[in-house]
C-alpha cells in the first residue's frame, strides 16, 4: 500500500516537474483573481444620465462613488447582478463589470468586490431589445428576432466572447439562461411575435422535448423556484425538476399582462409587473399568480420585495406606492418624481432625475425615506448591482 | 527561478523528487485542526495545512498540487460534518485512492443545530469545546500511530498527552471563570453560529440575533433593529458578540435608536489568525475568545 503511493507520487512529481511554481489554482465557483471576499453584500447603484458616456457606481454602504467611462452614450441600462449592459439606443451594447457581486451556494451566499471596469462593446445586427444575464450566459435579443449569446463566465474573466446567434423565427427576441440551457421564445413567422418557449443548448440547437405555449412573450425573471415568463394572457413558470424542465401555465385573470418587464430581487421567489391594467405578482416556488387592480391607476413599473405580503409600484407621475398583496389595499405612498425603482433585501432605491438624487426607501416602514443620496449626474437610468 | 530549477530536475532524470515520499506526511484541511495535529506530531511528521489564516473553512479552495499532496499523504485529517465544502471532493478522492482519512468531527459526539434553517443537522464547530478537542487529540494520536509510517509511537503519545494536559487545564480554567459569572448573565447574544459547543460546555445560553447590514445601519428604523433590540432587552445583556463589518457603527445606532448601551465584541470563530495575530494557535484563539466573552458579560 505504502509502496503504491510512493509510485503514484513519483509520477505526479514528474508530471508537475517537482515544482511549486507554475501551478494551476483551482478556483471555487464565482472566484475571480483579484477579487476580495466580503462579509456582506456590496450593494451599489449604477446610474447614468440619458446619453451620458459615463456610468457612475455609487457604493450604498460607504456612499463613495466611482466612474466608469463608456464609449457609447447610454440610453438603456440592464443589470444581471454584476454586469451592467449599457445600450446606445441602437445596435451597440457596452458591458461594464461593476466589480460587486454575490455567489449563491443555495444554503449560504458569498460576497465579492473587485475593481469596476468596462469590458468593451458588442455590435449587433439590429437594434437592442432585451438582455438577460444569468450564470453561464448572457442572452442579447435584437428587434430582428435574433439572440446573441455571450459566455458570461468569460465576462467574469474580463473577455467578451460570443458563443452563438439564435434565430427565433419570430419578431420576439427573448432568451433566458437557465439550468445550463437557454429558454428561447420561438415562432413560425418572422413578422409575428413568438408563440412558444423551447429549450436550447448554448449552440442554439433545440435540446430535449421541452416546449410550452406562450403567446407574445413579454419579459422574464430568473427566481429561486424557477424562471417566470410573462405571455399575453398567462405567466409561465419553468422549473428544473429532477433534471427535467417542466412548465406550469398560470392563467392571468386579466389580459393582456403588462409588457413592462418583471421587477424582483435576486435569489427571491417573487416578481411583479405593472401597467395600466394593474399589478401581476407571481410566486415561482408556489406557482401562483395574483392580480391587483390597483384602483385603475396608471402604473409603469412594479417590484417585489418577496416578503409574501407587499408589492411596490411606480405610477406615471413618479409616485412610489406600497400595496398589500392579499387585499390589494394601498399601505403607503411616497410622492416623488421617480424614474426608476429597484430593491434588495433591506431597502428600495428610487432615482429622481430632476432633483439629481437617489432616495433610499425603507419599504418595511411605510416607505420612509432612510437616506437621500446626491447623484453626480442626473440619474435618468439607474440599476442596482451587488445584491 | 523556481520554475527553471524544476525543469533542470526533470532533465536530470525526473525521479530526484521522490525522496519526499520517504517522509511521514499528514495533510490537514482547516488551520484549527492543523495546529492541533502539529502539536501532536511535532517533528515526527510533515504536516501540511490547506486552509490559510483568516480564511473561510466553508469556501477555501486548494491548488491542483495540494490536491495531489492529499492523494499521496500517509493520513488526511478533516473536520467534516459538512464544514469544508470546497475541499470535500478532494478528501473523497484521497479516500478512494486508499489514503487513510479521519473525519474528526464525527468522532467527538457531535451535537445538532437547535434552530434556524439548519436545525437537525450536525453542527461541525466542535472546537469551541476544549474537552471535545481533548477527545480529538486522543483519536488523532491513535490515527497517526496506526497510519503514518516511520513515526515513533512513544513520542507521538507523549506529545499528545502533554497537549491534552494543556487542553484540560484550559477547560478547567474556563469552567471556573465562566462559573463565576452569575447564571442570568451567562448569555451570548450573537449572529455567530459557531458557539453551540462552547455554550453547552460552560452552561451559556446562545441567543441568535439578526444584525443590520451596512445600508440599514446608515439610517435604521425600529424594524431593522427589532430582533437585536428584543434580544438585548429580554436578556439584559451589556455586550453582543457580532460578526459585522462595522461594530462601532452598530453600537452607535443601538444607542441612538434604541437607547441601548451595549458593547459590540468581535470573536474568532472559524479560522486562526496570522502567526503574529491574536489567535495564532488553537489555545490562543480560545483564550482570546474567553477573555472577550467574560469581559463582555462582566463589563
Amino acid at each position: 500500500m505504502i509502496r503504491k503511493r510512493v509510485a503514484l507520487l513519483c509520477l505526479a512529481l514528474a508530471v508537475s516537474g517537482c515544482s511549486t511554481g507554475g501551478e494551476v489554482e483551482e478556483q471555487p465557483h464565482g472566484y475571480v483573481a483579484g477579487a476580495q471576499e466580503m462579509p456582506e453584500a456590496q450593494v451599489a447603484m449604477a446610474y447614468a444620465a440619458r446619453g451620458a458616456r459615463q456610468l457612475s457606481v455609487l457604493d450604498l454602504a460607504t456612499e463613495s462613488e466611482g466612474q466608469v467611462g463608456l464609449s457609447v452614450g447610454a440610453r438603456t441600462l440592464v443589470e444581471d447582478g454584476r454586469f451592467v449592459y449599457a445600450g446606445d439606443g441602437d445596435r451597440t451594447v457596452e458591458i461594464v463589470d461593476t466589480g460587486v457581486w454575490t455567489v449563491d451556494h443555495t444554503d449560504h451566499v458569498h460576497y465579492y468586490r473587485a475593481p469596476a471596469r468596462t469590458l468593451g462593446t458588442v455590435t449587433l445586427e439590429a437594434p437592442l431589445a432585451t438582455v438577460i444575464g444569468s450564470e453561464a450566459h448572457t442572452a442579447i435579443g435584437t428587434t430582428d428576432g435574433r439572440i446573441t449569446v455571450l459566455d458570461r463566465r468569460q465576462l467574469e474573466a474580463g473577455t467578451v466572447t460570443e458563443v452563438s446567434t439564435i434565430d427565433s423565427g419570430s419578431n420576439s427576441a427573448l432568451a433566458v439562461p437557465y439550468a445550463g440551457k437557454l429558454l428561447v421564445a420561438v415562432g413560425d413567422r418572422r413578422d409575428q411575435p413568438a408563440n412558444r418557449i423551447v429549450a436550447m443548448g448554448a449552440d442554439g440547437q433545440e435540446s430535449g422535448s421541452f416546449r410550452t405555449p406562450c403567446e407574445s412573450p413579454r419579459g422574464a425573471a430568473v427566481l429561486r423556484g424557477g424562471v417566470v415568463i410573462a405571455c399575453a394572457d398567462s405567466v409561465v413558470r419553468v422549473k428544473l425538476d429532477k433534471e427535467v424542465l417542466t412548465a406550469e401555465v398560470l392563467d392571468s385573470p386579466v389580459s393582456p399582462v403588462a409588457p413592462t418587464g418583471f421587477g424582483h430581487r435576486p435569489r427571491s421567489n417573487e416578481a411583479a409587473v405593472a401597467g395600466e391594467g394593474g399589478i401581476w405578482a407571481v410566486n415561482a416556488s408556489k406557482a401562483t399568480l395574483r392580480h391587483l387592480p390597483a384602483g385603475g391607476r396608471d402604473l409603469v413599473a412594479a417590484v417585489s420585495p418577496a416578503d409574501g405580503r407587499t408589492v411596490l409600484a411606480l405610477d406615471g407621475s413618479g409616485t412610489l406606492i406600497s400595496y398589500d398583496l392579499e387585499s390589494g389595499r394601498t399601505i403607503a405612498e411616497a410622492r416623488l418624481k421617480a424614474a426608476t425603482v429597484t430593491l434588495d433585501v433591506n431597502r428600495a432605491y428610487v432615482s429622481e432625475p430632476e432633483a439629481k438624487v437617489i432616495h433610499e426607501i425603507d419599504y418595511q416602514d411605510k416607505l420612509r425615506t432612510a437616506r437621500t443620496l446626491r447623484a453626480s449626474q442626473q440619474p435618468d437610468l439607474a440599476v442596482e448591482v451587488g445584491r | 527561478m523556481r520554475r527553471l530549477l524544476a525543469v533542470l530536475v526533470l532533465l536530470a532524470g525526473g525521479v530526484t523528487g521522490c525522496t519526499v515520499a520517504d517522509e511521514a506526511r499528514i495533510v490537514v484541511t482547516t488551520n484549527i485542526l492543523g495546529d492541533v495535529v502539529s502539536r501532536i506530531a511535532g517533528d515526527q511528521a510533515e504536516v501540511t495545512v490547506l486552509m490559510k489564516p483568516n480564511a473561510d473553512p466553508h469556501s477555501f479552495a486548494i491548488s491542483a498540487r495540494e490536491a495531489n499532496t492529499m492523494q499521496t499523504a500517509d493520513l488526511v485529517v478533516y473536520n467534516g460534518l459538512g464544514l469544508e465544502e470546497g475541499v470535500l471532493r478532494h478528501v473523497e478522492s484521497a479516500r478512494s485512492e486508499g489514503v487513510p482519512v479521519v473525519e474528526v468531527g464525527a468522532k467527538v459526539e457531535p451535537i445538532e443545530y437547535r434552530e434556524g434553517d439548519a436545525a437537525g443537522t450536525a453542527d461541525p464547530h466542535f472546537w469551541t469545546d476544549p474537552a471535545r478537542v481533548g477527545t480529538a487529540v486522543r483519536v488523532l494520536a491513535d490515527e497517526i500511530v496506526a497510519h503514518v509510517d516511520g513515526v515513533d509511537a512513544a513520542v507521538v503519545r507523549e506529545r499528545a498527552a502533554a497537549y491534552g494536559k494543556e487542553l484540560s487545564d484550559l477547560d478547567a480554567e474556563l469552567a471556573a471563570r465562566f462559573g463565576r459569572i452569575p447564571d442570568d448573565r451567562r448569555v451570548l447574544v450573537t449572529n455567530h453560529h459557531v458557539f453551540g459547543y462552547l455554550a453547552g460546555r460552560y452552561d451559556l445560553r446562545v441567543i441568535g440575533a439578526v444584525l443590520p447590514s451596512g445600508t440599514t445601519l446608515a439610517s435604521p428604523s425600529a424594524s431593522d433593529l427589532a430582533s437585536l433590540v428584543t434580544a438585548v432587552q429580554d436578556h439584559g445583556v451589556r455586550a453582543i458578540f457580532a460578526d459585522t463589518a462595522q461594530p462601532a457603527r452598530l453600537a452607535e445606532v443601538l444607542a441612538e435608536e434604541a437607547g441601548l448601551n451595549v458593547r459590540v465584541v468581535g470573536l474568532y470563530s472559524e479560522s486562526l489568525s496570522e502567526a503574529d495575530g491574536e489567535a495564532a494557535s488553537y489555545l490562543a484563539m480560545m483564550r482570546f475568545n474567553a477573555e472577550a466573552i467574560i469581559g463582555g458579560l462582566s463589563g
